[in-house]
């Protein structure tokens, strides 16, 4: 199970960087950096909490689950700013 | 050798598609794809911390999102005032 999750957060990772490569403007390029802080550092933290439990491996990996859920958005939207201006 | 190092391992492969987006790309490629790198870096981090089974490896990785935040605004910020 735990295998699995991590499989499915790497390959997710993997896959924003694939788009990354394949797309041609840099505000296509965005949407997949903007991606790759969103689902796979949770399903991190969900492997993380089965492994461990309650416990202070499962709370930091929580926190910067949390981290990259409520900062990347706001670098993206920082960056897309500049990008949009003509 | 388990599942968290073997996962941190194929994680490194997200570097590749950045390295080259950022040597091959514009300006505003090369601030995109380093944005994602340091994502990579996170996840990365966060995988060594449990494949080694250490908690005290987490705070890199919680220094590492934080400081990502801030670097990449002050690219921004000085990058913003060129055309990119």
């Amino acid at each position: 199970m735990i295998a699995a999750l991590l499989g499915l957060a790497v390959a997710g990772t993997l896959a924003c960087c694939l788009g990354l490569l394949l797309k041609r403007d840099a505000l296509d390029r965005l949407h997949y950096a903007a991606a790759a802080g969103t689902l796979p550092p949770a399903v991190v933290a969900v492997a993380v909490w089965l492994e461990e439990g309650l416990a202070q491996p499962s709370l930091n990996a929580t926190v910067v689950a949390l981290a990259l859920l409520v900062l990347n958005p706001a670098l993206v939207h920082a960056t897309a700013r500049v990008l949009r201006k003509p | 050798m388990n599942a968290w190092l073997v996962a941190a391992t194929a994680l490194l492969a997200g570097y590749l598609p950045c390295l080259w987006v950022c040597l091959r790309g514009t300006l505003a490629d090369a601030l995109v794809a380093t944005q994602l790198a340091a994502t990579v870096t996170v996840l990365a981090l966060v995988l060594l911390a449990e494949g080694f089974g250490r908690s005290a490896y987490f705070t890199p990785a919680i220094v590492v999102a934080a400081l990502s935040l801030v670097g990449g605004l002050v690219f921004v910020r000085l990058l913003g005032e060129r055309r990119l």
